[in-house]
């Protein structure tokens, strides 16, 4: 090669690598997870969980697991939370954080409902049959929704669902999947579509929340999608791909 | 707790250690800030379980390739959740949490034009350039031929000096 080691772009990256040095002190945060999964206790492999069963085996399998599910709660002590984040569901097709297939879902107030309703439609199941469900609070601090017996959740190093939302909690959502569902009727520019969020905002007493404009609409982005960063209380108007 | 269980606990946490910042690096430049947490949870909880069947001379491509298939479902959306999702792709946060896989590092013309390749060629390029893993390594992980990951990355270096090139801002010093 006569190129330059100075300036060949794979040198320069490699020249800024920030892991040639790595500590060995970890982030609190990952001091945390390193404790928890740890404590989490090593499940058998199995592939029973992501074969599908026939409906006829399901029948008994759910009967099972609900007896199951009853006696395991009765001697577990299973810790509750509620989402931080309301903004979003995930239904689990197998207690699997990271092999199972899943949908992701808008706000909803019930998220083990919502997900019952996905595996009826047959997103996560073919047969559309539904097994018993838990509401996880997934590491995002949003509703994580899996199949499986009661100490799912424990098993998967995740706090149990606790249902229900804040009065504040329930408003953005509202907030959120209706401007999801205007957003989405129509192409909305960049003001009208800052004006329509603040108006939303105030017509559900989000005092405290802001609407701000992305600054992202191009000729190729001409309309508007909306984000919501809860941490900081701000719905975001962006520029998105007109709908076909 | 049995020996084997101190053993497989000791062998665990010195993989975990090793990996997770390069694993939450990768994690940070494929997908939201809200989502890195939950995809190197997952990862590693996933490494937990079958620490067993992970090569011990092959720990990080293990786990790259782990964390991908994660990052691949989380990705999988449904329309409604998609038009929320693109929003927040597009934000300007999101995309400054994005970028933070270069925390701490200064800044430089070949990150902006790194910042700016797709997502595949990104991966690519943290892979060879930052987590130093060769053209079979990435293969493996990405299943694909190593022949076709070499002639990827002669591509993504070819438009990266034409970028460079053509903003005549290499950053490169005397």
């Amino acid at each position: 090669m006569s190129e330059d080691r100075s300036t060949d772009p794979f040198d320069l990256f490699r020249a800024l690598n920030p892991f040639d040095d790595e500590p060995d002190e970890l982030s609190t945060a990952d001091e945390q997870l390193l404790a928890r999964i740890l404590a989490t206790p090593v499940e058998p492999t199995s592939t029973e969980a992501s074969r599908p069963p026939t409906r006829r085996c399901l029948a008994v399998v759910a009967g099972l697991v609900a007896t199951a599910s009853l006696a395991t709660a009765a001697f577990t002590f299973l810790r509750s939370e509620p989402v931080t984040n309301p903004t979003a569901v995930v239904c689990y097709a197998t207690a699997d954080v990271i092999d199972g297939d899943r949908v992701g879902l808008g706000s909803t107030d019930d998220p083990v409902a919502a997900c019952s309703a996905e595996w009826r439609d047959g997103e996560l199941r073919t047969d559309g049959s539904v097994p018993p469900l838990v509401g996880c609070v997934n590491e995002a601090g949003a509703a994580a929704v899996f199949p499986g017996a009661g100490d799912v959740c424990e098993r998967l190093g995740l706090p149990n669902l606790e249902q229900g939302l804040t009065d504040d909690q329930i408003a953005i959502t509202k907030v959120q999947d209706t401007l999801i569902d205007l957003f989405l009727d129509r192409c909305f520019a960049e003001d009208d579509a800052v004006a329509e969020a603040r108006r939303q905002l105030n017509a559900a007493g989000l005092d405290n929340w802001t609407a701000k404009p992305a600054e992202t609409f191009t000729e190729d982005l001409p309309c508007a999608g909306v984000g919501v960063i809860v941490d900081e209380k701000v719905v975001i108007v962006v520029g998105v791909r007109p709908e076909n | 707790m049995t020996d084997d269980q101190a053993t497989r606990e000791r062998e665990y946490e010195s993989m975990f250690r090793a990996n997770i910042r390069p694993i939450r690096a990768f994690t940070a430049s494929m997908v939201s800030a809200a989502q890195v947490d939950d995809v190197v949870a997952a990862t590693f909880m996933s490494a937990w379980q079958r620490f067993g069947d992970i090569p011990s001379d092959a720990q990080r491509p293990w786990l790259f390739g782990t964390a991908r298939n994660h990052i691949r479902n989380t990705r999988r959306t449904d329309r409604r959740h998609l038009a929320l999702v693109d929003a927040v792709e597009t934000d300007p946060t999101w995309q400054a949490t994005r970028a933070n896989e270069y925390d701490g590092v200064e800044a430089h013309p070949v990150l902006d034009a790194i910042r700016d390749l797709d997502d595949d060629d990104r991966e690519l390029m943290l892979m060879t350039g930052w987590f130093e893993f060769t053209p079979d390594e990435i293969a493996s992980i990405l299943d694909e031929k190593p022949g076709t990951i070499r002639v990827r990355l002669h591509r993504v270096r070819k438009r990266l000096m034409d970028r460079l090139d053509s903003t005549g801002d290499t950053g490169a010093t005397a």
